[in-house]
C-alpha cells in the first residue's frame, strides 16, 4: 500500500465514522463508549491499524447472516472473529438501548401523568 | 481507469454491494479509491492532493451508503457515476476557491489602488457584495476550512464554547483520553487561527 492509497484509506476510515451504514459508525461508537483509544481497539482486535481502517469502510453485517459475515469479514481482514462479534453485538445493544431508553421515558413520563391525573381525580 | 469490460471486477462488487456483502465496500474502495483520486487530480490539477481526497472519499462514501443510485443515474454504470460525483465535488471546491481569489484580488486592487471615483460602479460593487455576501461566505469558509469538522469548531468558538468536551465531540475524538483531546482541540483551534490570520494578510 503505498502512502497516498494509506492516506485516503485513512480519510474514509475516518468519515465512515459519521456513516451508519458501515462499520466505521460501530468502531467509533464502541470506542467512545468504553473511553478507549484506536491503539487500544487494534489491540483487542488484533490486528493492525491499516485493517482497522479497512474494517471501517465495510458495510454491516447483515442481521440474517451476521455470524456469516462476520466471519467472513474476520478471515479476510485478520480480525479477531470473537472480539469482532462481540463489539458490534456491544453497539447494537447500546443502540437498542438508547432507542428504547427514549421509548421508557416517555412511558414513564404517560404513567406519572396518568397517576397525576387521578391524584387529581380522587378515589373511585 | 476502467480496464476492459470482461476483466472489470466491478459490476460483480456492485451487485455485491446491493445485496449488503460486507466486504465488498472495502473492496470497492481499494480498487477505485487511488485511480479515481489519480483522475480527479488529472481533472483538476490546481486541487491541492488534501481536497482531491475530500471529494473522491466523499464521493465514494455516498456511494458505499447507497450504490443504487448509480443505477439510477442513466444507466452508465458505478464508475462512471462515482467519477462524476467526485469531479462534482471536486469542481464546487475548485469555483469556491477561485470565486475566494477573484474576491481578494477586488479587495487588494480597492485597497492598494487610489479613491474610487466612480460612485455608480462602487454602489453596484457593494450592492453585488451584498447580495452574494452570505453564498460567499459560506463558500469562503468551505474552501478556507475544507473538513467539516473544523468548521464545526469554528463554529463553536464563535458561538462562545469553551468546553473541550464539546469540541472533541464536534471532531470525532472524545473516545480518546483526556490529554490527548485537550493536545488535539488546541492543535486545531491553532491551525484554524493560523488560516484566518493568513486570509486577513492576504486581504490586507
Amino acid at each position: 500500500m503505498n502512502q497516498r492509497e494509506k492516506r485516503l484509506l485513512r480519510l474514509a476510515a475516518d468519515r465512515a465514522a459519521r456513516r451508519p451504514a458501515l462499520m466505521g459508525s460501530v468502531l467509533s461508537r464502541y470506542v467512545s463508549s468504553q473511553g478507549m483509544s484506536y491503539t487500544a481497539l487494534t489491540a483487542e482486535l488484533g490486528c493492525s491499524e491499516a485493517a482497522i481502517w479497512r474494517l471501517a469502510i465495510c458495510l454491516r453485517p447483515r442481521s440474517d447472516r451476521f455470524a456469516e459475515d462476520v466471519a467472513l469479514i474476520a478471515s479476510k481482514l485478520s480480525v479477531d472473529e470473537v472480539a469482532l462479534a462481540r463489539i458490534i453485538r456491544q453497539v447494537q445493544a447500546i443502540e437498542v438501548m438508547s432507542g428504547r431508553g427514549v421509548a421508557e421515558r416517555g412511558a414513564m413520563m404517560a404513567a406519572r401523568s396518568r397517576r397525576a391525573e387521578d391524584k387529581e381525580k380522587g378515589p373511585r | 481507469m476502467a480496464p476492459n469490460k470482461e476483466n472489470d471486477p466491478l459490476p460483480v462488487l456492485h451487485r455485491r454491494l446491493l445485496d449488503g456483502d460486507p466486504l465488498a465496500s472495502e473492496e470497492v474502495a481499494r480498487l477505485l479509491l487511488i485511480p479515481l483520486a489519480e483522475e480527479t487530480q488529472r481533472q483538476y490539477p490546481r486541487l491541492d492532493e488534501q481536497l482531491i481526497n475530500d471529494a473522491v472519499v466523499e464521493a465514494l462514501l455516498d456511494y458505499l451508503a447507497q450504490p443504487s443510485r448509480a443505477d439510477a443515474g442513466g444507466g452508465s454504470g458505478p464508475r462512471a457515476y462515482l467519477r462524476r460525483a467526485a469531479w462534482r465535488n471536486a469542481a464546487n471546491l475548485y469555483r469556491s476557491g477561485k470565486r475566494r481569489k477573484s474576491r481578494e484580488e477586488l479587495w487588494i486592487r480597492d485597497n492598494v489602488g487610489s479613491s474610487v471615483e466612480d460612485g455608480s460602479a462602487l454602489g453596484t460593487l457593494i450592492q453585488d457584495e451584498e447580495r452574494g455576501e452570505r453564498d460567499s461566505q459560506i463558500a469562503d469558509l468551505r474552501t478556507l476550512l475544507p473538513d467539516s469538522r473544523d468548521r464545526a469548531v469554528l463554529r463553536l468558538r464563535l458561538a462562545g464554547e469553551r468546553r473541550v468536551k464539546a469540541f472533541s465531540e464536534a471532531l470525532g475524538i472524545a473516545h480518546l483520553s483526556a490529554a490527548e483531546q485537550r493536545r488535539i482541540v488546541k492543535r486545531t483551534k491553532d491551525r484554524i487561527d493560523k488560516l484566518i490570520k493568513r486570509r486577513r494578510r492576504h486581504r490586507k
